[in-house]
């Protein structure tokens, strides 16, 4: 599947977001809540504004932001689990999400 | 975080300052944990607002004792990260990194997290443990929790976070005695060794540190909660209602309604027993103050001395310290005080003090009310909703779907609409929504809404209605249009786009709705106590000076009366009515003398225009500090006296028979119209300009706010006026 805009998608399903392509506070505001480089998002309800759920809580973004978050549907892909197994607090990622994504790529199951 | 960059601690630091007797304790937490109805509990309400010069964001401190010893308790602003970006979360960050101007690093931290969704807050857990302060975690809502069949392993987050972990529950108030002694532990320890390192999650990341962070978080929920499936159906449910495009708005609109409903109808009897209050102490003051002459030597000490503690009790309250300024102004005041003349005196105090305060206190009920339903709807989860569905029309004029939140309390009172604005992270956002929220429909406004509909159309109520539902309109739209305005012009740029956490739906507890009602309720009664009580006295003595004359001549109306006085029998029914008359009469002469009537005249020409007489304006120029006095004022110059503004019925009559000097009536359906449109536009208010200073931090603001409100509601009542006469309403 190709890679879409988040303010694109128009029926509920499970992302994968591959960028954060704004730099404005309202994109910080997203990345502390969870929709970031490398991570899950669940779309529950398309429109404007949408509701997604991230990291088990739910948020609602306007579409004019959700433009600025690129996405990849999860089913198309097959990545490992998002979150690898961690030895410890002190480095719970090796690798970063988006080198985890490149990784994938790489293999071609993109 | 590097070693070097780790804040050094007040009790740690050999070279700090003295250590402070108090530990002080620093609430940090995700909005949404119930944070505050933990601080409430441990605080209750002994809890105080410190405001710092020139800082906007009031934070909560409440003072608590443990194992004998006194504790400072610091509520910070709700945060979801140290990369703050509304101004709330940069005080809380300024604060734990030591770079708050007036609060040092507190000795301790305190970390709320929300044990229903422990995954989303241990995010802020990774930040805040890289702090290198002593912490302490408090899993809240831990009941909640194991209702939902979450399971946390305490033991084990212990361990991954490498600090002590309590399970409570604020609602019920359970878990607070092992809070106690593990804080009473973390103190005692960190006194004498420095707390565990935590290096941070982010090393040797190189992507995103955001996701690294939630990566860590994920990896600690992962080992140490248990959560089933069916988590969040409930919520998902009636979501699908509320934040459904359609539905959702219909849901907001009926729940808007019910508050509405609630608020004026449960308040309406508290508010009679206000009024009823403040009618029954102006009379016993009437009666304690003596009728006949006292001698000087006896009464300037006693008037004096009354005067002073009534400025010692507003000082105390208004936290004014005695400089030399306001200590020579208290003695400046009391002295002409203890020199007034006794009818002087009784007046300042029936008519200056009592009325003038309990005007605005009459309020109390509705801002009682409103506050307690808002915190409600805020802790079950819907406000989040409302300003979800509130997003896409708000936008339209530029401002953000939280404004809502502030627009809804203004149309009770636009101060606590202004302090509710917080809600709004962007500056300009919120500067816009301060700048708009006084047009909204108050209910000071009601009064005057009232007496002008009364006046106009009471032999159709359904006309009355749809002009009076047209103020509040009026109102909406004009808040509205300023704000496309404004945003369009000085403060350009459009609105924040919405990005908000819809947190799950919870039954809401009273006794946190009870305190925030309590809190609100004090710091009203604080405002009326000091500014407006300032602001009656000023008023009062602007229309009270300069006295007229003993000598001076009786108007031709009065002579007119005192005339037909003398032909009828001393003791009559209709003797009394006329000696009343001419006493009414008298006082509107003794008015128009003063000094507001002077500038009631003065400034004919300039509202002459708009269809205002001289009495009119000086209605206006008496509300500018509190629009629903221009209805007791209109008594008083249309020669009814006080009583009569309780009497719609017999004011509107008296009203009506007005003429001017041509003989034709002042209170045309364009006149009526005209300062309808006036009063739902203009300021006149003189405690939500000093809130909208506090607020926004300069005068320049609050300056800004009253003259482009007046000019709008000069020009709007010019227009209404003139397009009246044109069409022959005039």
């Amino acid at each position: 599947m190709m890679n879409t805009r988040l303010s694109d998608v128009t029926s509920p399903g499970r992302f994968y977001c591959l960028d954060i392509c704004c730099d404005s506070d309202a994109a910080i505001q997203l990345k502390r809540l969870g929709v970031c480089q490398g991570r899950s998002v669940e779309v529950l309800q398309p429109g404007d504004p949408m509701v997604l759920r991230v990291v088990g809580a739910r948020i609602g973004v306007s579409r004019r932001l959700a433009r600025c978050v690129l996405v990849q549907a999860e089913d198309a892909r097959t990545v490992r689990e998002i979150v690898p197994p961690a030895a410890g607090f002190e480095v719970a990622s090796p690798m970063s999400a988006a080198s985890r994504f490149n990784e994938a790529e790489a293999v071609g199951h993109v | 975080m590097s070693s070097e960059a780790i804040p050094k601690l007040s009790i740690l630091d050999s070279s700090a300052p003295a250590v402070p007797a108090v530990a002080r304790i620093a609430l940090v937490g995700n909005p949404n944990t119930g944070k505050t109805t933990f601080f409430n509990r441990l605080t209750g309400l002994r809890a105080r607002t410190a405001n710092y010069p020139g800082i906007t964001v009031d934070l909560r401190k409440g003072p608590m004792t443990l194992n004998g010893s006194p504790v400072e308790i610091l509520d910070l602003p709700g945060l979801y990260s140290l990369h703050a970006s509304s101004p709330e979360e940069r005080v809380a960050k300024s604060i734990l990194e030591g770079e708050h101007a007036y609060e040092a690093v507190p000795d301790a931290v305190v970390l709320v997290l929300d044990a229903t969704n422990l995954k989303r807050n241990l995010f802020l857990a990774s930040e805040i443990l890289e702090l290198q302060l002593p912490t302490l975690v408090v899993l809240n809502l831990f009941d909640a929790a194991q209702k939902a069949d979450i399971r946390i392993e305490v033991e084990r987050l212990k361990e991954e976070l490498r600090c002590p972990v309590v399970a409570v529950s604020s609602k019920k108030g359970s878990g607070f005695t092992e809070f106690r002694t593990a804080l009473k532990e973390l103190l005692d320890t960190s006194s004498q060794t420095p707390p565990a390192s935590h290096p941070s999650c982010t090393l040797g990341c190189t992507g995103c540190t955001f996701a690294a962070r939630y990566d860590w978080a994920e990896q600690v929920s992962g080992r140490t909660v248990t959560s089933p499936d069916h988590l969040g159906k409930r919520t998902a449910a009636i979501d699908r209602v509320l934040t459904h495009p359609l539905l959702g708005v219909v849901a907001f609109l009926a729940l808007m309604l019910g508050v509405f409903y609630l608020i004026f109808s449960l308040a309406s009897v508290p508010m009679d027993l206000v009024d009823g209050a403040f009618a029954t102490l102006g009379d016993a003051a009437n009666d304690i103050i003596p009728d006949g002459p006292v001698h000087p030597a006896l009464w300037f000490p006693l008037a004096a001395v009354l005067s002073w503690l009534t400025f010692v009790g507003c000082y105390a309250l208004a936290k004014v310290h005695w400089t030399r300024i306001s200590t020579a102004v208290a003695a400046g005041v009391s002295t002409l005080v203890g020199l007034l003349p006794l009818e002087d005196f009784r007046s300042l105090v029936v008519d200056g003090l009592i009325a003038g305060v309990g005007g605005v206190v009459i309020f109390l009920p509705q801002i009682c009310i409103l506050f307690f339903l808002i915190s409600l709807l805020e802790d079950s989860g819907y406000m989040a909703r409302a300003a979800f569905v509130m997003e896409r029309l708000m936008r339209f004029v530029g401002l953000p779907g939280k404004a809502f939140v502030p627009m809804l309390s203004a149309h009770a009172c636009a101060i606590p609409g202004i302090m509710a604005a917080r809600v709004i992270e962007n500056w300009r956002d919120r500067l816009v929504t301060i700048l708009v929220l006084p047009l909204l429909t108050c209910s000071a406004r009601l009064p005057v809404y009232a007496m002008i509909t009364a006046l106009l159309f009471s032999e159709s109520p359904m006309t009355a209605a749809m002009v009076f539902v047209g103020a509040y309109l009026l109102g909406i739209g004009a808040a509205l249009f300023s704000a496309w305005c404004l945003k369009k012009t000085i403060l350009k740029g459009e609105a924040i786009p919405l990005v908000i956490e819809l947190p799950s739906y919870r039954l809401p507890g009273l006794r946190n709705a009870l305190t925030t009602v309590i809190e609100r309720g004090v710091g009203f009664i604080r405002q009326a106590g000091t500014v407006i009580l300032m602001i009656s006295v000023i008023l009062w003595a602007l229309a009270t000076y300069p006295k007229l004359p003993a000598d001076t001549a009786l108007t031709a109306r009065a002579e007119t009366k005192l005339v037909e006085l003398q032909a009828v029998e001393t003791n009559s029914l209709k003797a009394a009515e006329l000696h009343e008359e001419i006493e009414r009469l008298r006082a509107q002469q003794a008015l128009g003398y003063s000094f507001v009537g002077r500038a009631g005249r003065l400034v004919e020409p300039v509202f002459a225009p708009l269809g205002f007489d001289w009495k009119i304006n000086v209605g206006v120029m008496t509300s500018f500090a509190a629009r629903e006095v221009v209805v007791s004022t209109l008594a008083i110059v249309y020669g009814l006296g006080e009583k009569g503004a309780d009497d719609e019925a017999t004011l509107v009559e008296t009203l009506r028979r007005q003429k001017r000097d041509d003989g034709t009536p002042v209170f045309t359906t364009a006149t009526g119209l005209s300062l309808l449109v006036f009063f739902v536009l203009a300021m006149q208010c003189l405690p939500t300009q000093a809130v909208t200073r506090r607020e926004t931090g300069s005068w320049k603001w609050a300056a800004f706010q009253l003259a482009y409100m007046t000019v709008m509601a000069y020009v709007a009542a010019l227009a209404m006026y003139q397009t009246g006469c044109a069409i022959g309403l005039g």
